[in-house]
């Protein structure tokens, strides 16, 4: 078992899951909630990692990420080639699995909710964050899972961007390609069982998630 | 208090017909009658803020819920939030993720003792003992009750019903009538409440308007309206209300 890879790939899984949380809500909720200028260009923007080869993937945040983009000339931040880098490209992959998770909840939520908490006195944020949330949060969790799982097992482009370092930058995908590689087949096979095991979890949970409530023994609320 | 006077006079374009209002209620309960599509559900959204007249002014007294720019002065919109109008909507509207006692609490937020304000709320409205069960686990009567307890909790001076009690059967509309008979002349609150039910505006209407494609046709009290109506259900509904 490559500990290193493993270590670093739950922290690479952990940012890049913070990360699709906090930008897979927000476009959620925008898309969701307000008629946005140039909607189906953005949302298009958001699905291509879910059709583009990885390659290609990698390309666009070389571009984004490397010598003569604005966060390198005015920010003076240098991601490339560290894992920070390998975190972006999994949340990359992973935003529109959450995305159109998230966006279908909250659009599913009853207006009329929404309607009687603002004659209740609420203000908009409030209505978002005591009705419209919690009543879509099945839907954000569920998202938020199956954009973690994604970014879990991200391999081409976190290659390019981030390099297949050992101890730095490789993830268990990028330990498994090497081990193959290198005939030490009982070392990735330990590998593959972990990955599976946790995807399997994973879709499990979402399965859960999107069974109707009525139809569980304990209404999870 | 002083007994205050709800003025609507409002404009609104439609899909299928202009919606043209001017009623002025006063501490009773005002039955909007009519056919489904009339009208009625849109007059209580401007009212309470859900909607935006096209023009026309709707004032609570001094308070101007909205003005059109047409009418003197500037133009005003002010939010649904701050015009403490209380509203019942015909599917009830509660929110499923909470209990009985968290949606009458819900306007309370963040202001004392909301607990035991919630709790008196509930009593009143015979609702100690389902406190803690959520929308899903009452009936529809029960929930019309939590509804109406929310909506009264933030203390509003103008409490409008839409179509509430038309899912429920008799028994259970007629101690919600009851109810909201009691209600309206402890608070001295001005009601609106629209039905497209003969007898619920015999019942509970002090006055009835008569709504019929945007417009009213007819204003007064519910039997000088329909002096021939004698079918047996409103001949009770008559006599019980004296």
């Amino acid at each position: 078992m490559n500990w290193s890879a493993l270590m670093l790939s739950l922290q690479v899984t952990l940012v890049a899951t913070s990360i699709l949380f906090v930008v897979g809500l927000v476009l959620g909720v925008f898309l969701a909630r307000f008629r946005v200028p140039g909607q189906i260009i953005i949302e298009v923007l958001i699905f291509l990692p879910l059709v583009l080869p990885p390659s290609v993937i990698g390309y666009f945040l070389l571009l984004a990420l490397g010598r003569g983009s604005p966060i390198v000339e005015w920010f003076h931040v240098n991601l490339l080639f560290s894992w920070y880098a390998a975190a972006i490209a999994s949340a990359v992959v992973g935003l529109p699995l959450m995305f159109q998770s998230a966006r279908t909840a909250i659009a599913s939520v009853d207006h009329m909710l929404e309607n009687a908490a603002r004659t209740l006195g609420s203000s908009e944020l409030e209505i978002l964050w005591r009705v419209t949330l919690p009543l879509a949060r099945r839907g954000v969790i569920a998202g938020l899972i199956l954009g973690g799982a994604r970014a879990l097992g991200e391999f081409g482009a976190t290659l390019m961007v981030a390099g297949n370092i050992p101890g730095q930058t490789q993830t268990l995908p990028l330990a498994i390609y090497d081990a193959v590689q290198a005939r030490r087949y009982e070392e990735a096979q330990m590998m593959v069982v972990v990955i599976t095991a946790v995807a399997f979890i994973g879709l499990w949970c979402v399965r859960q998630l999107e069974r109707p409530l009525h139809k569980r023994k304990t209404a999870l609320r | 208090m002083k007994p205050l006077r709800l003025k609507v006079n409002i404009e609104k374009r439609l899909d299928t017909f202009n919606l043209s209002v001017q009623i002025e209620v006063g501490a009773e309960i005002l039955v909007l009658f009519g056919p489904s599509g009339a009208g009625k559900t849109q007059t209580l959204n401007a009212i309470a803020g859900l909607m935006t007249p096209d023009a026309g002014e709707i004032t609570l007294d001094g308070t101007v819920f909205f003005r059109s720019s047409a009418n003197k002065g500037a133009a005003i919109n002010l939010p649904a939030r701050k015009r403490h109008v209380g509203y019942v909507f015909q599917q009830y509207a509660l929110f499923p993720h909470l209990s009985a006692l968290e949606n009458v609490a819900y306007a309370l937020w963040r202001q004392p003792h909301a607990q035991e304000r919630a709790e008196a709320l509930l009593e009143r409205m015979h609702l100690t003992e389902l406190a803690h069960r959520y929308p899903h686990e009452l009936s529809g009567g029960q929930q019309q009750r939590v509804a109406i307890a929310r909506a009264l909790a933030m203390e509003p001076r103008v409490l409008l019903l839409d179509e509430p009690f038309s899912a429920l059967d008799s028994e259970i509309r007629k101690r919600l009538h009851e109810d909201l008979l009691r209600l309206q002349a402890e608070a001295e609150l001005i009601v609106i409440y629209v039905t497209h039910n003969l007898e619920d505006a015999f019942t509970v209407g002090h006055r009835m308007a008569v709504v019929r494609n945007g417009t009213i046709e007819r204003t007064g009290a519910p039997r000088d309206i329909y002096p021939q109506t004698k079918t047996p259900l409103v001949m009770e509904a008559l006599a019980t209300s004296g």
